[in-house]
């Protein structure tokens, strides 16, 4: 439980403002509209869009960000861009946050002392000069920069004299695992690209594709299989995001999972061998080496029913062309490139390769130095100055501490951050980087795929750009052979078209290549995962998430307040304990735990939960980090020994399913191709409401929801909904709109879990409207609930009459930060302490679109007015349109099968529906 | 009460307003404090929001919404059983009437301030109010708080013409007998009431015409109050029940409180010889009375979610008797239902003490009543995400705790300004009973 860099603000909202106010001591602007001069085309009052790059993670989706006035109000996908395809995860939706961020620094800092950028030039010149005169070496080390910046850092170290290999790439998140895998097994480097979509059956070993490496391109691709009928079966010890998305969870004995790869390969290999065009070498040596793989002795030690792996092998035969993914960080012991190279033979031997798995040469990458080398350089002594670029090794805990440690032996530490993390805390030098959407750069997230990062505003603070500090403290040196005269941005923009840049991206041909499978394939099988710590402890999964990708600093205040759908737990990580290992504990949830491991020891609240494998406890990563040895961020092989410490955390009620007496909100059909009963509408004494034009509704489709909660960052950002703090969430203060609840069903046997977002269902008979004395909410002739903050007195009555409790009350003026009132919305109110406020469809961006329809004499089309949830979600799981309108795609859902609404039988006539999940049952 | 005299009556109706003890004084000044603490506590909530409040999602009405009710509740008894008294013609009322419609009138006046209380935006109050704007805005009809507005203001208004009407007479009485700055206060109050038999015609067809309006209006703002929890549809509070459950609960908190405020006039103005244990056993029966059909109603509330068969309904109320506020419901059956059948005998009925404690657990347990119905309803209704638990913060006991002392600075003022029992009341019916004994003596 570390305290974040806004954990204060959480727990500060009763003494309104003060402890805000104290942590941004940074200048804002001075002016309300930062334009001085607008530019000839921009209006005041309209938005203007920019197509960038979202940086939050390596996977670099396409983005567009709207600008209101000069400054970046919301950040959408790019629907042109590969990657994304118009949708962002919720760590993109919260870049907007970063952004405005109170923590962020915007004057360059030499230790605790804050210079100026003239002062801190000279420093970072003189620094770098005493390297250069000491004859030691001046090394970067970079987030992945995969396009021409992480080409500048080596031509900046070649101008300084020195080689232009010492640039590091530093990624907690990297699964290099998983590229040893593809070369051990294809004997060549390739980056592979999985077509998920027409994978007629999909295995991830562990691979939580939804929530670790690209989410959004895969997650949407992984619903478009689901939605065509594709099965899918998830191994591992934890029912993930992922797994609760397959359709079939198969949990072995932890570390085991090598084991069932390797029988499921024999079996494969057995049955399907010879006709999987193998070369004869090939195949004889995968059948001498699987020999001992037989189908009892695997189940036997990996504890799983010999009939469920021969039905997943067949399933595997009989399913093709299918795609077998991983392993994930879940799963991945300190064998994990041998295990990946086994998944690889499998889809070779499947056939995959070149069907559901193209491969790509993988991207030339300029000759870098290791994390390790760097680490013995510099504790050596060798090494003079480290140019550090977002990179922050001592803000994992012992993960990184021998990196870290060598960190404090180099002379000179310059470090180019948005806000102070630990490693900046102690760096000689700390120079504040414009946030990247007011930065140039490029990314290249994938062979062919070229993504232009342009600035969508001026700076916010007093910030520089990273590649412009580099190229200015070069030229204090005279050093600039090879470096661009201009600005690193002038010079990248030169190497787009205009077209490139306002499309946001650029596409390269890049010729696929079918590898064959190496001969040598399999010469070193992959090993049971060791587990390393306490002997009576039990084994740990590190839980990938990407709200706090691999828990990084700073953490996003907004992601942190948005619970976990299933845990319920916000603004603190967890550990998941089976309920039959945390029976004889006497654990129950919330309860909160002391961990020990290896590296150290951490306390989190307890969940008690049948996702995760008895014997065994599963823990987010970014508390994880505390627990694990110095030997690097794999995510198997480590054990932790729990104890209670008394202490309870609350939690927030996400629960729609299980609880007996409650009624069920999910409903589910069988099969592909299950409807529902259809409704018998209810009598009413009531004349039918009638819209005259429009009828505004949103269908959520349950079969398509993974619960990734992007729609509920996006409604934050775009409704400037207030962030209380984890005080207020324990107390049931939270102000979501539309927050993901989880129905876990363990009728069937293993848990299957459904995620449904609950927002105000915009009722046609509303129970809220009938009883405000004020009219302060009441229906539109568009179908809205609608509600007037300014008529609303705060009886609560609304809230207390809504049977399905989305309505949310403003206990406080909840406090925001001067900067963060930079990042509001314009378009919508910021409602004050006292009144009631909830989903309004987003009645502004229905506003703006029948606005520009009018100014462009047309009718409203299909698609003109998309609320921010259905444009942030990456299965397209959400889709909001007219009722009225027989062609629109919402209508086309309302006319499905699946279609239903909740709590029907209230005869509420909600305007929200959403189609049944669909169960498929086993293999 | 024979041996009482016409001019004894006066004179110890009299004292009452004359003489102030360090009793009283001790009494005012605790209720103002009380108040104080009150006023505090709320200007907490004005200054920084209702989240100090212990309300939260989903339970967004708790302590304040409870005392609101539980007042109002109060509020009924007092009018209305004086009103029935009146038509009934019973001797009980001169004693005990007007002290009741002073305390219907600072209840109901004690319960009005809680909805204002309550609300997110304090000071926007007057929006339910039918004023004229230039927006042209009015309120929601359809809504029950709206219905609340216009019942609680007539009720109000209605009480406080009934306790002064009635007052008319010993105003006039009053104004030819004190001295100092009562005396014009007095006499303007009186409206100029000399007692000549045409005003007192006047006065005995007027009288009537109120106590008329009050009983009906009596039972309507008490089902207009049930029906803001009747007419939503959570599970637990959407009951035809709630009408006349409303109405019982309010005259059975009604005649607790009324017990207890007379029992302390009583002890304090030494009025034994007017308010007499005969007094004390009719209400004693009238609180057996409703506690009998007040334990009707809550058995048939269980019986009503389980004949209907909706799931949530019967998880509220299986939730209420095992849940967490279990302890709660049970201490309520206990006040309410257990507790007054020992007023089956009328030993106990004429044990002032015993009726006392009776009347307090009554009345605490009423407050609990509404509280438990309140809170276990909103906190448990249909879906299991918006479920939840509720215990009010301090500073929310302190502005409830502040309404007690605010009704009893109230009454305590009153009692120093105006009489506490009907003095022309009293001697008319002490005419009666000298006439029912010396007949001759009423034809002389």
């Amino acid at each position: 439980m570390k305290v974040s860099r806004r954990g204060f603000l959480g727990t500060a909202v009763g003494a309104l403002g003060t402890g805000v106010l104290a942590g941004c001591s940074e200048k804002l602007p001075r002016y309300l509209v930062p334009y001085a001069t607008p530019p000839d085309d921009a209006v005041p009052g309209l938005a203007r869009h920019y197509r960038t790059v979202c940086r939050e993670c390596p996977a670099s989706c396409g983005a567009t960000a709207r600008v209101r006035d000069g400054r970046a109000v919301k950040l959408e996908g790019n629907p042109d861009f590969p990657v994304g395809r118009g949708a962002l995860c919720p760590r993109g939706q919260a870049a907007i946050e970063g952004l405005y961020a109170p923590g962020r620094i915007g004057t360059p800092r030499a230790g605790a002392r804050e210079i100026d950028w003239a002062a801190a030039e000279k420093l970072f010149a003189a620094g770098l000069q005493r390297a250069l005169d000491d004859k030691k070496l001046v090394v970067v080390v970079t987030r992945p920069e995969t396009g021409q910046l992480g080409k500048l850092f080596g031509t900046w170290l070649e101008a300084l004299g020195q080689a232009p290999t010492q640039v590091v790439t530093f990624d907690a998140m990297d699964r290099p695992w998983l590229r040893q895998g593809q070369e051990r097994a294809f004997g060549a480097a390739l980056t592979a690209v999985p077509d998920l979509a027409s994978a007629k059956l999909i295995l991830s070993i562990g691979d939580d594709f939804v929530e670790e490496g690209s989410p959004v391109e895969r997650a949407r691709a992984f619903a478009d299989q689901r939605a065509a009928g594709g099965k899918s079966i998830y191994v591992g010890p934890r029912l993930s995001l992922t797994a609760a998305a397959a359709d079939q969870w198969i949990s072995v004995e932890p570390g085991t999972e090598s084991l069932f790869v390797l029988g499921l390969l024999r079996q494969v290999v057995d049955r399907a061998g010879a006709r999987a065009g193998l070369e004869a070498a090939t195949l004889e040596n995968l059948q001498h080496r699987l020999a001992p793989f037989d189908v009892a002795a695997v189940a036997a030690r990996s504890r799983v029913d010999p009939k469920k792996l021969q039905d997943v092998a067949s399933a595997l035969l009989s399913a093709r062309p299918s795609l077998c993914l991983g392993p994930g960080r879940a799963v991945a012991g300190a064998d994990a490139a041998a295990l990946a190279e086994t998944v690889q033979v499998l889809n070779a031997v499947l056939g995959n390769v070149g069907q559901t798995l193209r491969f790509l040469p993988a991207a030339p990458t300029a000759p870098s130095m290791e994390l390790a080398e760097l680490t013995r350089k510099a504790g050596a002594g060798d090494v003079g100055a480290v140019v550090l670029h977002h990179a922050d090794p001592a803000g994992y805990g012992p993960v990184y501490s021998a990196f870290a440690g060598a960190l404090a032996r180099v002379p000179f530490v310059a470090t180019f951050v948005n806000e102070l993390d630990d490693t900046a805390r102690k760096a000689h030098l700390v120079l504040p980087d414009n946030h990247f959407l007011e930065n140039w750069s490029d990314v290249r997230p994938r062979p062919g795929v070229v993504g232009i990062q342009q600035p969508v505003m001026e700076p916010v603070l007093g910030t520089r750009a990273a590649a412009d500090e580099l190229l200015a403290v070069a030229r204090i040196l005279g050093k600039t052979t090879g470096l661009p005269k201009e600005t690193f941005g002038e010079a990248l923009r030169q190497t787009f078209q205009p077209k490139e840049i306002e499309q946001g991206f650029r596409l390269e041909e890049v010729a696929a290549v079918v590898p064959r499978l190496s001969p040598s394939a399999l010469a070193q099988l992959p090993s049971v995962v060791t587990f390393q710590g306490p002997e009576q402890g039990l084994p740990l999964v590190i839980v990938p998430t990407f709200r706090h990708l691999d828990g990084r600093q700073p953490r996003s205040a907004l992601l942190q307040e948005i619970p976990d759908p299933l845990s319920g737990f916000s603004w603190t990580g967890w550990v998941e304990v089976n309920s039959a290992t945390a029976a004889p504990l006497g654990l129950t949830s919330g309860d909160v735990v002391a961990l020990e491991g290896p590296g150290g020891r951490c306390e989190v609240p307890a969940f008690v939960t049948n996702s995760v494998r008895a014997g065994m406890v599963a823990v987010p990563v970014g508390d994880a980090t505390a627990l694990l040895a110095s030997k690097g961020f794999i995510g198997a092989g480590t054990r932790v020994t729990l104890r209670r410490t008394g202490a309870r955390v609350e939690r927030s009620k996400t629960d729609v399913g299980g609880a007996k007496g409650a009624e069920k909100l999910v409903r589910t059909v069988e099969g592909p191709a299950g409807a529902l009963p259809p409704a018998v509408p209810l009598p009413s004494m009531y004349p039918p409401v009638e819209h005259p034009v429009h009828r505004w509704a949103l269908s959520i489709d349950l079969d398509r929801c993974n619960g990734c909660g992007a729609c509920t960052a996006a409604c934050y950002v775009e409704n400037n909904l207030a962030i209380v703090g984890a005080d207020q969430v324990a107390r049931g203060r939270s102000m979501s709109w539309l927050p993901v609840m989880a129905d876990v069903d363990t009728s069937h046997g293993t848990p299957e879990v459904s995620y449904l977002p609950l927002g105000c269902q915009h009722c046609t008979a509303a129970p809220c409207e009938s009883v405000c004395p004020t009219f302060a909410t009441y229906h539109t002739p568009e179908g809205l609930n609608a509600q007037v903050y300014s008529r609303c007195i705060g009886t609560r009555y609304c809230e207390n009459n809504c049977p399905y409790g989305v309505r949310r009350f403003n206990f406080y003026d909840w406090p925001r930060a001067p900067s963060e009132r930079l990042g509001l919305n314009p378009d919508v109110t910021v409602r004050e302490r006292g009144v009631t406020e909830k989903c309004t469809l987003c009645s502004q961006r229905i506003r703006t679109a029948e606005e520009q329809a009018k100014f462009d004499k047309r009718e409203l089309h299909d698609g003109d007015v998309v609320s921010a949830c259905a444009a942030a979600c990456p299965t397209q799981a959400i889709v909001f349109g007219d009722l009225k309108d027989p062609t629109s795609a919402i209508s086309r859902r309302a006319a499905d099968g699946r279609a239903y609404k909740l709590l029907e039988e209230l005869n509420t006539q909600p305007g929200v529906f959403y189609l049944a999940r669909r169960r498929r049952g086993s293999t | 009460m024979s041996e009482a005299s016409l001019a004894q009556i006066e004179k110890d109706t009299v004292a009452t307003m004359a003489g102030t003890t360090w009793r009283y004084w001790l009494a005012l000044g605790s209720a103002v404090a009380l108040v104080g603490l009150g006023a505090w506590a709320w200007s907490v909530a004005l200054r920084e929001g209702l989240g100090i409040t212990g309300l939260n999602e989903p339970v967004m009405w708790g302590a304040l919404i409870t005392t609101f009710v539980f007042f109002i509740g109060v509020s009924h008894s007092g009018t209305l059983v004086s009103a029935i008294l009146f038509f009934t013609r019973s001797p009980l009322r001169a004693a005990i009437g007007r002290s009741a419609e002073a305390m219907t009138v600072f209840t109901i006046l004690t319960a009005g301030l809680y909805p204002i209380v309550h609300i997110g935006r304090s000071w926007l109050f007057f929006f339910v109010l039918p004023y004229p704007n230039q927006r042209q805005l009015w309120m929601n009809f359809r809504s029950p708080l709206t219905w609340d507005v216009f019942a609680i203001t007539s009720y109000v208004t209605v009480s406080m013409l009934f306790l002064y009407m009635g007052m008319l007479p010993d105003l006039a009485l009053l104004a030819r007998q004190v001295q100092g700055w009562r005396r014009p206060l007095y006499r303007v109050l009186s409206l100029g009431f000399s007692g000549t038999d045409g005003e007192w015609r006047i006065f005995e067809k007027a009288y009537p015409i109120f106590a008329g309006v009050v009983i009906p209006l009596a039972v309507s703002v008490h089902s207009v109050v049930s029906w803001d929890f009747a007419m939503t549809l959570m599970p637990g509070w959407h009951s035809a029940v709630f009408a006349p459950y409303f109405v019982a609960g309010a005259i059975f908190s009604g005649i607790a409180v009324a017990v207890l405020l007379l029992a302390g006039l009583r002890r304090g103005y030494h009025l034994e010889r007017y308010i007499t244990p005969k007094h004390f056993d009719m209400l004693a029966k009238l609180l057996l009375a409703m506690s009998l059909v007040m334990t009707f109603v809550y058995a048939t509330e269980f019986f009503m979610a389980f004949y209907r068969g909706s799931n949530a309904e019967m998880e509220v109320f299986r939730w209420r008797a095992t849940g967490t506020y279990a302890p709660v419901f049970w201490g309520v059956v206990l006040s309410n239902s257990v507790a007054p059948i020992a007023l089956f005998w009328s030993r106990v009925r004429n044990n002032l003490p015993a009726l006392i404690t009776i009347s307090v657990l009554v009345t605490v347990g009423m407050w609990f009543e509404r509280f438990l119905f309140i809170v276990t309803t909103i906190a448990r209704s249909f879906v299991s995400q918006n479920w939840g638990n509720y215990i009010p913060t301090w500073k929310e006991s302190f502005i409830c705790l502040g309404g007690l002392g605010w009704f009893f600075m109230l009454f305590l003022v009153f009692i120093k300004l105006f009489p506490c029992m009907a003095i022309s009341e009293s001697m008319q019916s002490q005419h009666a009973v000298d006439a029912a004994v010396t007949p001759e003596a009423s034809h002389a």
